[in-house]
C-alpha cells in the first residue's frame, strides 16, 4: 500500500512549533532569521525553544550524507548567535551528494531534535522533521532515502 | 655626605649680584599670561599642522579609487581605476567587475551606466543610471549604497542583483542576507530569496518571494503601482490575501503599514491565520502600527521566510 505523504503534517508541525514554547523544541530558519550579516553565508540557523536555562542546554549537529555509494557523517561546528540559543550551521560537507543535518538538544531532562535536508544555500522546509527526541539512526537513513531535490 | 664632613667645609659669602637678582624678581614677578603666550606660540601652529594633515587625509580618503577590470566576452581587456564623480559605462558586449574597497565587488553587466559617488571607509555609494549590477558585500550593515532614480538599495550584509531603466523602473533580487530598499521615508526590507520592484515616482514596492504564486505577484504589482484607485486596490488586495502562503507573510507584513485602516484588519487576520502572533504582539498595537510590535513580529516571522 502506498504511504501518504507526510508533508502536510510536517508543515503543520512547523507552523505550530512556537506554540510549544514550554516544551523543548527547535525552530529552523533561513540564515536571514538570525538578523545579522554574520550568518548570511550559513546554510541555515536554528533556535532552541523552551529551555529555562540555556547555559545548561547541550546542542549537537552532524551532517549525514550519501556521496555516490558512500555513506558519510561529518560532525558540525555550531556557530552561536544572538540571542542565546540561536545557532548557525556552516556548510562543511562539500558540494557532492545529498545531505541532511541531524540536530539534537538536551536541556534539563528533556530532549528534542530535527532532521533538516539541505540543498544549495538553504534547507528544504517542507521535508524538515522536528522531533521530540534525538534523531535515531533509522530516522536519518529514512530521511536520506526519501531525500528529493525540490522542483524549481 | 655626613655632618662631620660638612662641618669641615668653609663658609663662603654669596656674591651680592645673586641677592640683587633675587630681590628684583620678587619686586617684578613674571606676568601671569607669559606661559599662556608661550603655550599659544606652540599650540596654534601644532593645531594648524594637525588640521592640515587631517584635512589632507580626509580628502585622500574621499579620493580613494576602486579597481575595475573590464572584460569583453570571456576576455579580460584591461584594468583601470575609478573614483568619486566618475562614470563607468559598458556597451552591449562588455562587462566589468569593480572592487568596492575591501568590502566587496560589483559586477557590471553589459549595457550599464553608473557613477561612483563616494568611496569613504564609512560610505561607499554608487548611482546606477541604467543597466544591471550584481553586488556581493561582506561588511557590517549600511556601508554600501546604490542609488537609482526611484530607490536606494542599502546593504545590510548581502548579495543581490539590481536592474533599472533610465526612468528609474527596476527590480531588486536578493540572494543572500538583507537589503533595505528605501525612498522618501518608505522602506522595503528584502531578505534572501525575495525581490522588490521599484517605479519612478512611487518608490520601492512591496517585497515578495520569488516562488510566490504568479497571481499574487501580479496583484501586488497592481496594488503598489496602480495609482491608488480604490476599487482596483481592494480587488488586488483580496487576491493577495487569498493567494498568500505562510511564507508570504513577508509581503503581508509590509502591507500592514501600506493599507488603510479598514484593510489593515483584513491583512492582520490573514497573517494570524497562518500562525498565532508571538508574545509581545497584540492586535490593537499591530493595527496601530506600533514600531516595536511590528519589529518583534517581523523578527519572529523571519523564521518562516
Amino acid at each position: 500500500m502506498r504511504k501518504k505523504s507526510p508533508t502536510p503534517l510536517i508543515l503543520l508541525t512547523l507552523l505550530i512549533a512556537p506554540a510549544w514554547a514550554q516544551q523543548l523544541s527547535l525552530t529552523i530558519g533561513n540564515a536571514v532569521a538570525a538578523q545579522t550579516y554574520r550568518t548570511k553565508n550559513m546554510q541555515f540557523v536554528f533556535r532552541v525553544n523552551g529551555c529555562a536555562d540555556l547555559s545548561k542546554a547541550q546542542v549537537n549537529a552532524a551532517a549525514e550524507g550519501i556521496v555516490g555509494d558512500a555513506r558519510r557523517t561529518t560532525p558540525l561546528h555550531l556557530i552561536p548567535g544572538q540571542p542565546a540559543g540561536v545557532y548557525a550551521i556552516n556548510p562543511e560537507w562539500g558540494n557532492d551528494g545529498k545531505w541532511v543535518v541531524a540536530i539534537s538538544t538536551t536541556c534539563l531532562n528533556e530532549t528534542a531534535g530535527a532532521i533538516v535536508p539541505v540543498v544549495g544555500i538553504g534547507f528544504i522546509r517542507e521535508s524538515t522533521q522536528l522531533l521530540p527526541h534525538a534523531p535515531s539512526q533509522s530516522e536519518i537513513e529514512a530521511a536520506l532515502k526519501a531525500f528529493t531535490q525540490p522542483a524549481h | 655626605m655626613s655632618d662631620r664632613h660638612l662641618s669641615h667645609l668653609p663658609v663662603v659669602k654669596a656674591p651680592d649680584a645673586i641677592w640683587d637678582s633675587i630681590e628684583a624678581s620678587l619686586r617684578n614677578p613674571p606676568p601671569a599670561g607669559r606661559p599662556w603666550r608661550w603655550n599659544l606660540r606652540v599650540w596654534i601652529p601644532a593645531t594648524a599642522v594637525l588640521l592640515v594633515v587631517g584635512l589632507w587625509t580626509l580628502s585622500r580618503s574621499h579620493r580613494t579609487r576602486w579597481e575595475v577590470v573590464r572584460t569583453n566576452g570571456a576576455q579580460q581587456t584591461h584594468t583601470e581605476t575609478i573614483g568619486p564623480g566618475e562614470w563607468l559605462q559598458t556597451d552591449s558586449h562588455s562587462s566589468a567587475e569593480m572592487q568596492v574597497g575591501a568590502i566587496g565587488t560589483v559586477e557590471i553587466e553589459p549595457g550599464t551606466r553608473l557613477r561612483v559617488i563616494a568611496t569613504r571607509p564609512n560610505e561607499n555609494r554608487l548611482s546606477l543610471q541604467h543597466g544591471e549590477i550584481a553586488a556581493t558585500i561582506s561588511a557590517p550593515p549600511k556601508l554600501f549604497f546604490v542609488e537609482t532614480k526611484s530607490a536606494t538599495a542599502v546593504d545590510l550584509g548581502c548579495q543581490y542583483r539590481m536592474k533599472v531603466d533610465d526612468s528609474g523602473n527596476g527590480l531588486l533580487r536578493v540572494t543572500r542576507g538583507w537589503v533595505s530598499f528605501e525612498w522618501q521615508g518608505r522602506e522595503s526590507l528584502v531578505p534572501a530569496g525575495a525581490s522588490c520592484r521599484t517605479r519612478a515616482g512611487a518608490g520601492p514596492g512591496t517585497p515578495f518571494f520569488e516562488d510566490a504564486p504568479g497571481s499574487l505577484t501580479a496583484a501586488l504589482d497592481a496594488f503598489d503601482f496602480s495609482g491608488g484607485k480604490a476599487g482596483g486596490n481592494d480587488a488586488a488586495l483580496n487576491t493577495i490575501l487569498a493567494d498568500a502562503r505562510p511564507r508570504d507573510t513577508l509581503t503581508l507584513w509590509h502591507l500592514l503599514s501600506r493599507v488603510d485602516e479598514r484593510q489593515r484588519a483584513l491583512v492582520y487576520d490573514r497573517m494570524v491565520s497562518f500562525a498565532p502572533p508571538p508574545s509581545g504582539v497584540a492586535r490593537e498595537k499591530a493595527l496601530a502600527l506600533d514600531p516595536q510590535t511590528l519589529k518583534v513580529w517581523k523578527d519572529e516571522l523571519a523564521w518562516t521566510w
